[in-house]
């Protein structure tokens, strides 16, 4: 539409946000403005996080920021704190992405249960806790599912 | 619902824009904190979802509208967003009564024109003005209604 500025791709799009959102199922409708600011807080927020990080890798005298080293800066504020449980279990086969974001937030209520799709790549873990999809836990293969069940 | 795994992810091409906007040239970013990245989006979002959702419980609604989600960042204690945030708003206010302006605007002209030609030129505006969106005053917060799951 003419007269919208577009800045450049760093807006997410809304539907792919409000999707996620309403992963909480106590979230029902939401203004058309919310996705929008949601878009923009997020990227201030990536930010943020990136430029702290990064601070660490050239502390380490790096030029890769490493997942260590966004391990630091998340230990290190507490503005961060929230994503401290991601990046614990983040050290285990980078497969299980998906259900990591989703699993690691236990204060919204989702239509599944807690999924915590960790596999054998734990040595000596115990079984996975609570997942609704535990027969296919099982497999090693390198893609891990996520079911939602409603 | 089926399973949607990328429906959880945001896409990765956004995501890549902001490292490579965020971060000084030469610096490099290694697969597993690019992953780790993307799912701090996610999680961010969800946080910051919860806490939205719990003020416009509060308040006895329950469609979620953006002053819930500016008071959710105050809640978190980014507050640093709050006047870029703001202006966001102000900026999405204005192109959506813009939008509307320019939607009425067609409408006016059209019905000047229809008062020049055929009945048979009305109807089709009409059938365009049925599919042309209506963007409503932003100030009314238009909820949109999915019936999801």
């Amino acid at each position: 539409m003419p007269g919208q500025k577009k800045r450049y791709n760093v807006r997410f799009p809304p539907t792919r946000i409000k999707k996620i959102m309403q992963k909480n199922t106590e979230v029902g409708r939401m203004a058309m403005a919310v996705p929008v600011i949601i878009s923009r807080v997020l990227e201030m927020f990536l930010k943020t996080l990136l430029t702290k990080t990064c601070l660490i890798t050239q502390s380490k005298f790096s030029t890769v920021v490493s997942l260590a080293h966004m391990k630091q800066c998340i230990e290190s504020e507490k503005l961060f704190h929230f994503l401290k449980d991601l990046v614990e279990k983040g050290t285990s086969t980078g497969t299980q992405t998906d259900n990591k974001a989703m699993s690691i937030w236990p204060l919204y209520r989702m239509t599944h249960h807690d999924v915590s799709a960790k596999k054998s790549s734990e040595v000596g873990e115990t079984a996975p806790r609570l997942s609704l999809d535990s027969v296919d836990n099982d497999s090693s293969s390198s893609e891990s599912e996520l079911y939602i069940c409603l | 619902m089926a399973e949607r795994p990328e429906d959880l992810n945001l896409p990765n091409a956004v995501i890549t824009r902001i490292i490579k906007e965020a971060l000084p040239d030469g610096v490099n970013v290694s697969k597993e904190a690019r992953r780790a990245i993307s799912q701090a989006a996610s999680v961010f979002v969800l946080y910051a979802t919860s806490c939205a959702n719990n003020f416009a419980m509060k308040a006895k609604r329950k469609t979620l509208n953006a002053g819930d989600v500016l008071a959710a960042m105050e809640e978190m204690e980014f507050e640093r967003f709050l006047e870029p945030l703001k202006e966001a708003l102000e900026v999405y206010k204005k192109g959506q009564k813009g939008k509307k302006e320019v939607s009425e605007q067609k409408r006016k002209d059209k019905e000047k024109k229809s008062d020049l030609e055929s009945d048979k030129t009305r109807e089709e505006e009409e059938e365009e003005e049925e599919r042309m969106e209506e963007e409503p005053d932003a100030e009314n917060e238009v909820e949109e209604e999915e019936v999801e799951n």
